[in-house]
């Protein structure tokens, strides 16, 4: 009776598959190992766990430093970005005016230009208009490459909405912003939820446009890291990466639960 | 014991090559939930079958388990003769019109008819006189050249048809294929449908819930309610001889009544039901409650003199009524609070008659089917 | 009320112009800086404008080969993860079962989000001379392999970091992909493979387009893994252009250098843009009923 196979794809199929996604897992799951290995370099047979690590990272004034900051610009970013994103979906989807589309492209283009240009683009900026902090350069250059993320995930969930909902309930008395503030807003929270997770993350964890704007006072997290990874080599960057792996899969099980990772992907 | 459904010429022997279709005890289980229940039923070569229910009876899954899509957790399904349980679904000779049709898009009509001949590693010249030969059948010759989303919805779905002809399959499965198309289209496709299979002589089996749809195209119809066949007849048996409340029920607007036992005979019972009483041939079911179901056209009105009593049985008061124009129902409520529903066809002298009028219905106890279910 | 207007909406879009503002602004202040000069010896930048920068990029063999070098890695990493990456997609798109699928993507997403610097990190534990791998191969005997400080370490680690955008951007398209219509190939008589190839594969064209186009311009930008796992011998165009910052502090002659890169990658995006139009009409996607 189970002679049958119905699936349209074959056991190959699920063998390559099995094999990408173990591939993709193996070093997200092999750092978090390698952050409680004892010794300083891998060693087979495993050695024995320890937290040491995870103290030195914490002992560690400049990781700390950057960790701040990192945090620091990451939240002042997020909000940025989604503040500025909300008004500019709601005129791309419900806007009327000429030019919607190309208000449309032109907020993606960062995500076209490659990272290292984008840095040397506002690191010449910067030194012409003298902004020397690190801090304000990081996060304003962040701000604008962040920007389409945020656009992206609320577009989509607008463009899911019904606008009938609105004009019911100024129909029954609300004013635009009460009708916004009252039902499309509660309505937005997977796209300012998917938006706001991707922005928060990639401010925290961008490389290539941060390399080039931090300076002696101000690092990020990863620029401080890839210069650990130059000088130490020793797991001190696992535990770091844990502790960052650990906060992104609290925020993927957030999303889950509160919206599913269809949505938040923006996959129907 | 459980009934077989088969034919009333005797249970379908599984190896009689005349039946185009036989299905043993299929059963298809989705966690806890049985989509089909040991269904066993036989479909003779040449004839249209058509499994018929409400959606999650297991109808379409029965359909896709002939075809190879589902793989059934018990039974046996034989075509031709031949146990086809274990084979895959391209090794079946069983062409289904899907409910979307299922053209392929990136192709042309032509292309689309000829994918199945294809397949099966004909030469050029012979797809190319098929796919012709095939497209001259729905009339659809000229459209050839085109691809689907140039297509209407018939023209779309006589595309589908050809494709699935085109391969001389020994069984034709149609999974709801007339469900997309507006109201006036679906009942001509569905008359030049029957005709085709008809001319073609081709055993079809019929997935839908629409039961005018059962009752034009088939010769058998199965009735399906949660995973079982309440019944297995021809159309005009089903229609005025339901064998089971939720046939009745599904069938169209029959009345369900429910009397009391209150005497036997040699050749029939008597039942009080709606005040009055029916004498019904044949013997009784077990016990006191008889349920009956009687068609609104089958019962016929009368005035009734204001010096009736109610208890004379069958008078009652009308209480709604609707002009189809052609037809007249009426909403009848008897004394004992009973609702009835009579249809009066619309002749030149026939009056429309009142809410409010006093009426006297006549029930003929030849059309009143018992149920036993 | 007859005369009501309705507001289009654009004073909305002002936040997101000021935004697009500073970037462009950042973008012409780029551009100029191109044409001029870095002072030598201070910090200072000055005129008079001029292409120089711009011919001494392109003069020296050294950029042109790595920008061809890049170019084709690129598209080489892409074909691996179209290779890779297809099954997989496949597999999230038609699999019965929703604990599979969200498992995919939740593996997906979380290897997404999880970081560059970590990954690269990982991969060179991983692929180090005493690494995970080569433990493992020297203790079944056999002598070690180099897979960090060159282009395979890079290769490996780029196709990780590179895998999720491919993968969800094609399962997004497949989804649009009737399943139904491969069951129609196989009822008509085509094995799962023919069924694949003559019906699935053609439809998902345009996702697939999309999806390697998206990873090619991902590629093309790679800084941080060339960087960490190519030993300093593997620069991909990032790296060089990083460089020269970091050793001459020639801001103009990067932005030069930059700009260069920027128009040649726009160039070879717009050329998948011009595939995808091409091959539009020839696969259409269109699962409209007349």
């Amino acid at each position: 009776m189970r002679a049958l196979d119905t699936k349209p794809y074959s056991g190959s199929v699920v063998a390559v598959g099995g094999l990408a996604l173990a591939f993709l897992v193996v070093p997200v799951l092999f750092i978090v190992y390698y952050a409680f290995n004892a010794s300083r370099y891998f060693a087979l047979p495993p050695v024995p766990l320890t937290v040491h690590w995870f103290a030195n990272f914490f002992d560690n004034e400049r990781f700390q430093a950057a960790l701040h900051a990192s945090f620091e610009i990451a939240g002042l970013v997020t909000p940025l970005s989604l503040a500025v994103a909300v008004p500019s979906a709601i005129a791309i989807v419900r806007g009327s005016f000429r030019g919607r589309a190309l208000l449309n492209t032109a907020l993606l283009s960062p995500l076209m230009v490659p990272g290292v240009v984008t840095g040397i683009a506002f690191l010449g900026l910067f030194s012409q208009l003298n902004v020397a902090s690190g801090f304000w350069r990081v996060t304003a250059a962040l701000s604008c490459f962040t920007l389409p993320f945020a656009v992206r995930a609320l577009v989509a969930n607008l463009h899911g909405l019904d606008p009938a909902l609105e004009e019911a309930a100024r129909n029954l008395g609300a004013s635009r912003w009460r009708a916004f503030l009252h039902v499309t807003l509660p309505q937005l929270r997977p796209g300012l939820l998917a938006g706001g997770i991707f922005v928060f993350v990639e401010a925290i964890d961008n490389f290539s446009i941060s390399v080039f704007l931090t300076d002696v006072d101000t690092t990020t997290l990863p620029v401080e890291a890839y210069n650990y990874i130059r000088d130490f080599d020793d797991p001190t960057v696992a535990a770091m990466a844990t502790l960052l792996i650990g906060l992104t899969v609290t925020l993927v099980f957030l999303v889950q639960r509160v919206t599913g990772l269809d949505k938040f992907l923006d996959l129907k | 014991m459980r009934d077989d459904h088969a034919l009333k010429d005797g249970p379908g022997r599984l190896a009689d090559t005349s039946r185009a279709l036989s299905i043993a005890g299929l059963t298809k289980r989705y966690g806890s939930h049985r989509a089909v229940d040991d269904v066993s039923f036989a479909v003779p070569a040449g004839s249209l079958l058509t499994l018929l229910g409400p959606s999650g009876c297991g109808k379409t899954t029965i359909l896709r388990a002939i075809a190879g899509f589902v793989a059934p957790d018990a039974g046996r399904i034989e075509v031709g003769g031949v146990d086809i349980t274990a084979l895959p679904p391209e090794r079946r000779q069983t062409a289904m019109l899907f409910q979307s049709y299922a053209l392929f898009p990136h192709m042309t009509v032509a292309q689309n008819v000829a994918f199945g001949l294809k397949m099966r590693r004909l030469g050029r010249a012979e797809i190319a006189a098929k796919v012709v030969a095939a497209l001259a059948l729905v009339r659809l010759d000229e459209l050839a050249g085109r691809y689907p989303a140039e297509l209407s919805g018939g023209q779309q779905q006589r595309a589908a048809l050809a494709r699935a002809l085109v391969t001389e399959p020994q069984l034709l499965l149609l999974d709801e294929p007339f469900g997309a198309l507006d109201q006036n289209l679906r009942e001509a496709m569905q008359v030049e449908l029957r005709k085709l299979q008809q001319r073609l002589g081709i055993t079809t089996i019929l997935v839908t819930h629409d039961q005018q749809e059962a009752l034009i195209l088939s010769d058998l119809i199965a009735v399906m309610n949660a995973g079982r066949i309440e019944q297995l007849a021809p159309p005009i048996e089903v229609y005025d001889h339901p064998a089971t409340r939720f046939v009745a029920g599904f069938m169209g607007a029959a009345n369900l009544l429910t009397g009391r036992l209150t005497g036997r005979h040699a050749d029939g019972f008597d039942v009080a039901v709606g005040g009055g009483m029916l004498r019904l041939p044949g013997t009784p079911p077990a016990g006191d409650a008889i349920a009956l179901a009687v068609r609104p056209e089958a019962i016929g009105l009368d005035a009734a003199p204001a010096e009736t009593a109610d208890a004379d049985g069958f008078v009652g008061r009308i209480s709604f009524v609707t002009n189809l124009g052609s037809r007249l129902l009426y909403e009848i409520e008897l004394a004992d609070g009973l609702r009835l529903a009579v249809e009066e066809q619309r002749q030149d002298k026939t009056r429309v008659r009142a809410v409010g009028e006093r009426v006297r219905l006549r029930l003929d106890p030849h059309h009143c089917t018992v149920l036993r279910g | 009320m007859t005369g009501a207007r309705q507001p289009d909406g654009r004073w909305l879009a002002l936040p997101a112009l000021l935004v697009l503002g500073l970037f462009f602004t950042a973008f012409g202040t780029f551009i100029a800086l191109s044409l001029l000069h870095a002072v030598p010896g201070t910090a200072s930048i000055a005129g008079p404008a001029s292409l120089d920068n711009y011919r001494a990029v392109a003069g020296l063999a050294l950029n042109r080969e790595v920008t061809l070098d890049t170019l084709w890695l690129a598209l080489q990493l892409t074909g691996i993860c179209i290779l890779v990456g297809y099954p997989l997609a496949y597999l999230m798109a038609r699999t019965p079962s929703r604990t599979v699928r969200n498992l995919i993507l939740f593996v997906l997403v979380v290897t997404f989000l999880s970081g560059g610097v970590t990954r690269a990190y990982s991969w060179l534990i991983i692929l180090g001379n005493t690494g995970l791998v080569n433990s493992l191969i020297k203790k079944l005997g056999f002598a070690m392999v180099p897979l960090v400080h060159n282009r395979t370490g890079v290769v490996i680690s780029l196709t990780h970091f590179l895998l999720p955008f491919f993968v969800l951007t094609l399962f997004g398209a497949l989804k649009t992909v009737p399943a139904m219509l491969e069951e129609a190939a196989r009822n008509l008589g085509a094995s799962r493979l023919r069924s694949f190839l003559a019906v699935t594969l053609p439809l998902s064209v345009p996702g697939l387009i999309a999806a390697s186009t998206l990873t090619y311009a991902v590629a093309l930008s790679s800084f941080l893994f060339p960087a960490l796992l190519g030993g300093g011998r593997n620069p991909m165009a990032a790296n060089l252009i990083y460089m020269k910052i970091l050793d001459a502090f020639d801001i103009p002659a990067a932005a030069a250098m930059a700009t260069l890169f920027l128009v040649i990658a726009l160039g070879c995006v717009g050329l998948f843009a011009l595939v995808e139009r091409l091959a539009q009409p020839r696969f259409p996607l269109a699962r409209r009923h007349g």
